[in-house]
């Protein structure tokens, strides 16, 4: 018997050592993808394909701009209060007819006023025309019809203030609807994405944002972005812990439904929300 | 991947674990490691060559906790009685073949698995288990002068 008639033997008989059956595909798969769900879902959020990093970038962007924004309407309130408080009123409704006196040229209209309110046309205004500078002020306070751009300004400054954060808080309400509308449909199925958590967690920054903003004088606005203050903490938490107890979905669907949250958003934001504003 | 990879490493899982039940979770584990990993994947060796020794490493590591575990349950003196017994109530050449191959080193026993029950070559298997292509081909070599040993009374049967 020489070494290579073992070998082919062996070779032989051995095909039939553990002879495996069918490879089963379709089961192994189905289990490989349920382990890898269970591990994605307990694992923390790795910030690491694109997508993620745009999710992460827009969040951020979006973060930025109303930031800015609510910056925006802080400073034109603190303007406005100031100017509200200046006796005398407003430098800015006073440039005009300063520049044109200054000019030599008093019946020159600015071009943010009509020239029915800037030129001089009584007696009285032709003479305020021909004041120095330094002592207009007093003078407009005497003539009284100077006075006139102050709540003008005023009004302009409250408006756009409010305009500007209706926009914001509408398009903070649509991003919050999106995100209960996903939350809601994970939720059904007894697991939270790690990216709904994530998003939530900058909805929350910006909801914070809103509240305490001085825009935010409207008591059933303030009571819905308390509640959604709740809620998007809640969903964050969410995140912060291993596994999904099905516990808290419930709690978070319990607030849900008794705050009447869904309704109450739709209730203040117009279709289509995010990109309209309200009350404009 | 999947789909290119999972015959060869659910073969392979069969080959060394006996068991249907082991082999898919081997496989399963195999690919939920490769998945994990994906990224340490530097393209050194070819993709197939990485899959299997993650395939062989899970299988050895699973083999070897299985066995633990056996043996806890049961006494070593029953297991040896019960090997005994199967091998005089079974004189059939490839019973005893099957038997010859569970008893080999766990070493010797993969190359062997994997060469001449699996197809895999030297450099693959050199590949998957990190050794050089000269020691699998020694390993072997030792693997099939043991089975000789082992099947000596049947030498009339694979000659004829």
């Amino acid at each position: 018997m020489t070494d290579d008639e073992f070998e082919n033997f062996l070779r032989h008989a051995a095909r039939d050592y553990n002879e495996p059956p069918a490879t089963p595909h379709d089961a192994m798969w189905a289990r490989i993808e349920t382990a890898r769900r269970e591990k994605s879902s307990s694992a923390p959020l790795h910030i690491a394909s694109p997508r993620r990093w745009l999710m992460l970038g827009s969040a951020i962007a979006a973060m930025l701009l109303v930031g800015i924004a609510i910056g925006y309407v802080w400073r034109g309130t603190t303007d406005s209060r100031l100017v509200a408080e200046r006796p005398g009123g407003a430098a800015d409704s006073a440039q005009p007819l300063h520049v044109a006196a200054e000019s030599g040229q008093p019946g020159i209209p600015d071009s943010g006023t009509s020239s029915r309110e800037s030129a001089p046309r009584t007696p009285g205004e032709q003479r305020l025309a021909a004041v120095p500078p330094d002592t207009r002020v007093d003078a407009r306070d005497l003539s009284g019809s100077a006075r006139r751009p102050v709540p003008n300004a005023a009004g302009v400054a409250a408006g756009n203030q409010s305009a500007a954060y209706a926009t914001l808080t509408a398009e903070h309400l649509g991003r919050v609807e999106m995100l209960l509308t996903s939350y809601r449909a994970e939720s059904e199925r007894g697991e939270v994405d790690p990216q709904i958590t994530s998003w939530a967690g900058d909805l929350l920054g910006t909801t914070r944002l809103l509240l305490d903003s001085p825009g935010a004088s409207d008591a059933r606005m303030r009571k819905l972005l308390g509640d959604l203050e709740i809620v998007l903490t809640q969903i964050t938490q969410l995140g912060a812990e291993q596994g999904t107890k099905k516990d808290e979905l419930q709690l978070i669907d319990q607030s849900l439904r008794s705050h009447d949250v869904m309704t109450r958003i739709r209730g203040v934001t117009p279709a289509g929300a995010g990109a309209l504003p309200i009350g404009t | 991947m999947y789909d290119a990879h999972v015959d060869r490493v659910y073969r392979l899982a069969y080959r060394l674990a006996g068991s249907d039940d082991l082999a898919q979770d081997f496989t399963q584990d195999t690919f939920i490691r490769a998945f994990e990993r994906l990224k340490e994947f530097r393209g050194d060796a070819s993709f197939a060559t990485w899959l299997h020794s993650i395939a062989v490493s899970v299988s050895l590591n699973g083999l070897r906790k299985v066995k633990r575990l056996r043996t806890r349950e049961a006494g070593l003196e029953d297991a040896d009685a019960h090997e005994w017994k199967q091998r005089r109530a079974e004189p059939d050449l490839r019973i005893r073949l099957a038997q010859a191959i569970d008893a080999l080193p766990p070493g010797y026993r993969t190359v062997f698995v994997m060469h001449d029950v699996e197809g895999f070559t030297h450099e693959e298997i050199a590949g998957a288990l990190g050794l050089q292509p000269g020691t699998s081909k020694a390993q072997l070599s030792r693997a099939r002068a043991r089975l000789r040993t082992a099947l000596a009374d049947f030498r009339g049967e694979w000659t004829a």
